[in-house]
């Protein structure tokens, strides 16, 4: 339990109070790993807490359950947002997920990670994605879009495991080329040389796999020189600004909301036709409540012609996670069911009267259209990316 | 499943899983390990088993089970007390009853001013619904994130201080009738429910052909019965709100306006806390005031001329607004947690008493802290007096340590600190609120043996088998 050892300022300051369990205003918990379950203490950010004590103290051993437990978790963040105890110079005190990571990192030492994780792990590591697909396959999304490798690019655009080898990353990938070709961005893309950002592997606590992706990435971006970075997905917009010092400074990181932003300041690209729909837009953890921008995506809505924004009950900080975060997009510990956070979200966007639910993450957008054919909302809640609906609108 | 595999299964699980369905129900060592967590200093024992009841049959159901097998039963809420915990070796058999699956609101009734919720739901929850129809219910205050209706009734003198405590007193006062849930497993309705001689559903009193049953149950922590529904009395949300603070040189000045602001009527101030954080050298006068617009207005400028008056100078409302989080709201979690654990003393006193007291209990603990060696390490203290309506003051004094800095010697000093302080209020002719961080153990060792009796005697008629909570007020 070194892991946890280093983690037991964190498990000692946890005052028991349990905010983290609850919900402010709202009746149902912003904790994908509590409503997703049979809603026992355990599967709250302060029973994971609690059970982490009884490790250090030796009143309990890691096992199965346990593993299967802390894997639930998403590392949404919302707990350390409604536990409130920052420093007060605004840094996190109690971070639960940073406890979680640190049983995580134990349980990957241990050997005792969940088949599934052990899985994922293992294929990332032999095909360098999670999804076990051939490296010779990574750039085939983009097959006659004319993209070009990255050489002396203005950006390199990250693509992803999502955006490379799921269907609907894909779709979200080609709109995106799209528009910065539209708005006339030089940009190039690694194709086949991709590997992993290692958000997910990171979030899972393997993080020596972690580091030998972000070594070889390093490397493959240094090598050509790369200096801005958009990508596609939050992930590894998170990964890349916060856990690879290598390319602090030398390198700027846009998440691609950020960068269409830009190019609408710019007029470089001009949605002229209206959308005409009514949208609500759904805050990623890794965009919003992690690295605090909720601005750049709702400000190209409001751009759109016709689009009618309408804001969830639960937005911005308060976003309620779409389950598929800290690995649970590949190894599936949460589960599905009428509760999971995936399905209750799309009714809280349904319940808005909204007729598209707006994403700006890959992975989000896969769980909510799986989730909204499950509500049985096809034809009355469309899931489409941020991309997607201003490509829609900037074509002629 | 949420079955035990290990050589701990719970005899009861199956007659259990048979009530509450197989989901919600658990023998697992987690789930079980997992509540002895709450705010207290003390950690619990890990119970038995833990259920998730639907409704109050089925928490009836349980409670008979529970007689017939003499198994102890622990309710639980927010979870968010520090009363304590049942602490006997039987709390390994026990079985604990999460309510949270009981977390309906049963009625928002606004032309009779009354809300009906079970017991489970939470705090935060039934105050914004009811805001939604621009209504108000008296909850405490930071807490209600975490605090479930029930537990809240249950613990911290039953309901403890609203926000607007100064005015209007605890929480309880505005309590209209419960369902309760007897340790027998009979259900029985109190107060402004049909219980008594009221033959319509719901009553509209608390106190309709009976004495005071409601009552018996406020801040039992648990022991008498489980509450499975309260209805309480709405009212209407204040349109508009003012808050500010008067910085005053001279403390016996402050002392003066502070006095001649609880004696006015009407009623003009909704919250007002004499404060005094460590990093000022003065005391200021915090108000918050809530009424209509008109009437907001007109009490905050009365206030500001009584404070004028008196020597008091206007603070910006910056300044006024650091001031108080030093004390209140979602501050106090952040200072605790980033400042580490503090001690709280907190008790009411007879207005007329309170200020010589509260110098009296301050020099004591300057005295100690001192005679400790523990001094330089208080990182933060605020000291404090909150009226409770005209009769009481609330005199507090919040005193913050760095955990990082401190031995587990010097912590089992502060320790012995705050168990002598807690002898120094009686000596001094104060009292021991069942307040913040006392836990009931504690404030039933300072029962007179009358006393003592009476309450076992109750316990013993409502609970024959002693299985509710047992050991808890040293029942
Ligand atoms: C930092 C801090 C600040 C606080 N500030 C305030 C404040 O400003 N104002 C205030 O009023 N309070 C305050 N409190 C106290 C808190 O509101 C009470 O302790 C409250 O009882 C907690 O409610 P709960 O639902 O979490 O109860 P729990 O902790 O779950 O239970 C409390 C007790 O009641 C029993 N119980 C729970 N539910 C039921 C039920 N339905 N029927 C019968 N028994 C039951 C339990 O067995 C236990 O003995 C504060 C607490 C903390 C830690």
């Amino acid at each position: 339990m070194d892991h946890l050892l280093r983690e037991k300022f964190g498990v000692y300051r946890c005052d028991g109070f349990g905010i983290c369990r609850g919900g402010y205003h709202f009746k149902v918990s912003p904790c994908p790993m509590f409503v997703g379950s049979d809603g026992f203490e355990s599967h709250t950010p302060r029973g994971v807490i609690t059970i982490a004590r009884g490790i250090l103290e030796g009143s309990l051993a890691y096992t199965k359950e346990i593993a299967d437990l802390v894997y639930r978790c998403t590392m949404c963040g919302n707990c350390r947002l409604l536990c409130g105890a920052e420093y007060e110079d605004g840094g996190p005190m109690i971070d639960p997920a940073g406890v979680l990571l640190a049983m995580r990192a134990d349980l990957v030492e241990n050997s005792l990670v969940p088949p599934p994780v052990r899985d994922f792990f293992k294929n990332v590591h032999r095909y360098g994605n999670p999804f076990g697909e051939p490296a010779e396959e990574r750039g085939k999304w983009g097959e006659g879009l004319g993209l070009e490798e990255y050489e002396d690019h203005d950006y390199l655009f990250y693509v992803g495991c999502e955006g490379s080898y799921d269907e609907r990353g894909k779709r979200m990938a080609v709109a995106l080329s799209r528009l910065m070709a539209l708005g006339g961005v030089s940009f190039g893309i690694l194709g086949e040389k991709e590997l992993c950002e290692g958000n997910e592997v990171r979030m899972s606590g393997e993080t020596g796999l972690f580091q030998w992706l972000a070594d070889r990435l390093v490397l493959r971006f240094t090598e050509r020189g790369v200096r801005r970075i958009v990508t596609l997905s939050p992930h590894a917009y998170n990964a890349f600004r916060n856990d690879y010092p290598a390319l602090a400074g030398g390198c700027e990181v846009v998440h691609y909301t950020q960068l269409l932003r830009d190019l609408l300041r710019a007029g470089r690209l001009r949605p002229l036709r209206e959308l005409g729909a009514r949208v609500t837009y759904h805050d990623p953890c890794f965009l919003g409540r992690r690295n605090e921008e909720y601005d750049a995506p709702r400000e190209i809505l409001r751009a759109l012609q016709g689009a009618d924004l309408i804001e969830m009950p639960r937005t911005r900080e308060d976003s309620l996670c779409c389950g598929g975060g800290g690995g649970n997009f590949f190894t599936d510990m949460l589960g599905g069911g009428e509760n999971s956070p995936s399905r209750m979200r799309v009714r809280e966007a349904h319940g808005t009267g909204a007729q598209v639910l707006v994403v700006a993450c890959p992975v989000c957008a896969k769980m909510f259209e799986d989730a909204a054919a499950a509500e049985g909302l096809d034809g009355a809640l469309a899931v489409r990316d941020v991309s997607e609906v201003l490509l829609q609108c900037c074509s002629g | 499943m949420n079955r035990e595999t290990g050589e701990h299964r719970h005899p009861l699980y199956e007659e259990l899983a048979a009530i509450v369905g197989e989901e919600h129900v658990s023998d697992r060592e987690i789930d079980r390990y997992a509540y002895i967590r709450t705010p207290s200093w003390v950690l619990g024992r890990v119970p038995g088993l833990v259920v998730k009841p639907a409704d109050a049959q089925q928490v009836s159901e349980i409670m008979k089970l529970a007689n017939r097998t003499k198994t102890p039963v622990i309710p639980r809420g927010g979870g968010a007390s520090l009363g304590g915990f049942p602490l006997s070796d039987e709390v390994e058999r026990s079985i604990l009853i999460d309510l949270a699956r009981l977390n309906r609101i049963l009625f928002i009734d606004h032309e009779n001013m009354v809300v009906g919720a079970e017991c489970g739901v939470s705090l935060s929850h039934l105050s914004t619904e009811v805001g939604k129809k621009k209504l108000h219910i008296h909850t405490v205050d930071i807490p209600q994130y975490a605090d479930s209706l029930g537990g809240v009734l249950s613990g911290f003198n039953g309901g403890g201080c609203p926000s607007d405590y100064a005015t209007t007193g605890e929480a309880f006062h505005f309590l209209l009738g419960l369902e309760v849930v007897l340790p027998s497993g009979e259900i029985l309705t109190t107060g402004a429910g049909s219980g008594t001689n009221i033959k319509q559903a719901q009553a509209a009193d608390r106190t309709p052909g009976s004495p005071d049953m409601t009552g018996m149950f406020v801040g039992d922590a648990g022991v008498f019965g489980i509450k499975t529904k309260a209805y309480l009395k709405l009212y209407p949300r204040a349109a508009s709100l003012a808050y500010g603070a008067f910085a005053f040189e001279d403390f016996e000045a402050m002392k003066a306006v502070f006095w001649k602001l609880m004696e006015t009527d009407p009623l003009y101030y909704t919250r007002l806390v004499a404060i005094k954080p460590q990093w000022r050298d003065t005391w200021s006068l915090f108000y918050v005031i809530r009424d209509a617009e008109e009437l907001v207005r007109f009490k905050a400028d009365r206030l500001a001329a009584l404070c004028t008056e008196g020597g008091g100078e206007k603070v910006t409302n910056e300044l006024a607004r650091k001031i108080i989080s030093s004390f209140s709201g979602r501050q106090l979690g952040k200072s605790y947690a980033s400042r580490g654990k503090f001690l709280y003393f907190e008790h009411p006193m007879k207005k007329g008493e309170a200020v010589d007291y509260f110098l009296r209990q301050e020099a004591f603990l300057d005295r100690r802290f001192k005679e400790a060696g523990v001094e330089g390490l208080i990182t933060d203290r605020v000291r404090y007096l909150v009226p409770k309506e005209r009769h009481m003051i609330l005199v507090g004094d919040l005193v913050f340590w760095d955990v990082t800095t401190l031995s587990a010697e010097q912590v089992e000093r502060l320790a012995r600190i705050s168990h002598e302080e807690a002898e120094h209020v009686l000596e001094n002719g104060g009292f021991l609120e069942q307040h913040q961080g006392l836990e009931t153990r504690i404030s039933a060792s300072y029962w007179s043996e009358a006393y003592r009796a009476f309450m076992k005697s109750i316990k013993k008629a409502l609970d024959p088998n002693h299985i509710l909570n047992p050991g808890l007020w040293r029942l």
